[in-house]
């Protein structure tokens, strides 16, 4: 039997998350990292894959690492034939012991950039598990990283509704504190980073991502740069530190400074 | 037998303050549910509230209820040579509360604390026991410390109070008790000798005195609080407890005392 229940948002979005009658510990750290799948990022597949590894099998060194709930989306327009926009659950709120690494599917770059409907689905699965779970008394906050290399094109939900459940996350109400940090990385330098028009490309990506942010009213933006290998490494390795910097802090009535102080 | 059981410690505003430990100290099993409180002008009490604990647990597994005060000296007795302490490092209260159906439970109180039994239409019917001066008989105590406790005349105050919501309660009544039967057998308690009506009661609580100590909250309103559970999945009573120091210490400076809960929780299908 699935110990996995399902849930709904709002507007066709849905999500999983473990039955909370199983849930053991008293208090959780949510977290949600969303993958952009687009076409843009055809060729640096394998490696946001090794990112996305790296930064959830990192998580076992937390010291709360117990009190963990992961969950993985990607995101891209050739998944909005499956209802609740172009957002693909890879597995929803889980315990990092749940979590088979080896199942994670392989990345097909394909699609526009269903933006809106990324941070909906991340952030409106975080308030509405975490209400159910702050009903229970359980102690709950949350972190949420979105991954992209582009800006809006192609969603179904509304910068209305990022920004009300955006919003929501912060009163205090649903968590105890939530951080959601849009990351941008290019993927765009392929031939030659030295390319005026390139460089060009790469300031204009930077900046539309830093206004979807300002507008919609996330907490954080974070230029990664180009998506090399060890760029990409490095974000792994800043993901989990900033998971862990969240577990921590749990508690304590907000959200972690260190994060802010990183980016 | 369908019974839930949890348990929750936390330590209080004073011991935080001064850097002395929690000397409260709460277990739960199967079927039953423990609390202890350490004497905070003893020795190593925080070590005594465990080891109290313990030793009830091993005198609820090993025997009846008849005999548990003489196994759990006994126990205690065993505990404190083999790790070579002190009287004074045993002295604590303890309370435990064995389900034998899941209609019937009966406790037993070891000092003083309060005993809550939750009826199946959520009002309370709480008991709290108290020891005249806030001095409380301990079982540890050797033979010459009985007879000196015995001789100051203590009285022993059982004040019953029916609680029908989160401000509302009103006492039921107050009587003494004979402190020589306390000291020999302990206070015994049983939900079969209360009126509740023809349902059984969905729970049965046991606090720590730390409940009547909370800044700004009545202890009526405390244990309402701690009693008025979500769910009764995994570490149910934790979740209340900690839940309640944080809306706790919105009002006043929270429990100034170390506090302790154990529930042994009977009627899951009346869970709210």
């Amino acid at each position: 039997m699935s110990d996995m229940n399902d849930f709904e948002i709002g507007s066709g979005f849905g999500f999983s998350g473990q039955i909370i009658d199983g849930l053991e510990a008293t208090q959780y750290t949510l977290v949600t990292i969303a993958l952009d799948e687009t076409g843009s990022i055809r060729g640096y597949e394998r490696d946001i894959e090794q990112m996305l590894q790296t930064a959830v099998e990192a998580c076992a060194r937390d010291p709360y690492s117990q009190n963990l709930l992961i969950r993985v989306i990607r995101f891209g327009s050739q998944y909005g034939r499956q209802g609740g926009g172009g957002v693909d659950e890879i597995h929803g709120f889980k315990a990092l012991s749940e979590i088979d690494l080896t199942a994670y599917p392989s990345l097909q770059g394909g699609g526009l950039t269903p933006l809106f409907d990324a941070v909906y689905s991340s952030v409106g699965a975080m308030n509405t598990y975490a209400q159910n779970l702050q009903d229970l008394d359980f102690a709950v906050n949350g972190i949420t990283f979105v991954i992209s290399d582009g800006g809006e094109n192609n969603s179904v939900a509304t910068a209305k509704m990022v920004k009300e459940e955006l919003a929501r996350s912060v009163t205090g109400e649903v968590m105890e504190s939530h951080l959601s940090i849009l990351i941008g990385i290019s993927t765009v330098a392929r031939e030659d980073q030295n390319d005026p028009r390139i460089q060009q490309k790469q300031k204009e990506i930077e900046e539309t991502l830093e206004q979807f942010q300002a507008d919609t009213g996330m907490d954080h933006f974070k230029w990664q740069g180009d998506a090399t290998k060890d760029n990409l490494a490095q974000l792994a390795g800043w993901v989990s530190q900033s998971i862990s910097s969240t577990s921590q802090a749990l508690g304590t009535g907000g959200p972690s400074k260190q994060i802010s102080a990183t980016i | 037998m369908t019974v839930k059981t949890d348990h929750s410690f936390h330590i209080g505003e004073q011991h935080l303050r001064t850097g002395k430990p929690n000397q409260d100290y709460a277990l739960s099993g199967v079927d039953y549910a423990i609390v202890s409180d350490g004497c905070s002008s003893g020795g190593m009490t925080d070590i005594g509230a465990r080891l109290m604990s313990l030793a009830l647990k091993q005198s609820v597994m090993s025997g009846p209820l008849p005999g548990l005060v003489d196994r759990t000296q006994a126990y205690l007795d065993t505990m404190r040579r083999s790790l070579e302490l002190e009287t004074r490092d045993m002295l604590a209260t303890g309370l435990i509360a064995i389900a034998h159906s899941s209609e019937h439970v009966s406790a037993v109180v070891l000092g003083d604390g309060v005993i809550v039994e939750q009826a199946a239409h959520g009002s309370l019917y709480a008991h709290k026991y108290e020891w005249s001066d806030n001095t409380p008989f301990y079982l540890a105590y050797t033979q010459a410390q009985r007879r000196d406790f015995l001789d100051r005349k203590p009285t022993l105050t059982h004040e019953s109070c029916t609680i029908t919501g989160p401000d509302t309660w009103h006492p039921s009544r107050s009587v003494e008790k004979s402190a020589f039967m306390a000291v020999r057998e302990g206070i015994e308690w049983s939900t079969g000798l209360i009126e509740r009506g023809d349902k059984p009661p969905r729970a049965v609580g046991l606090f720590s005195d730390g409940v009547l100590q909370v800044d700004e909250v009545p202890w009526q309103k405390v244990v309402w609080e701690l009693m008025a559970f979500k769910s009764t999945s995994g570490q149910f009573a934790t979740r209340r407890m900690n839940r309640f120091l944080s809306g706790a210490k919105k009002i006043g400076r929270g429990p100034q005392d170390d506090i302790a809960m154990a529930v042994i929780h009977l009627d899951q299908a009346k869970e709210t």
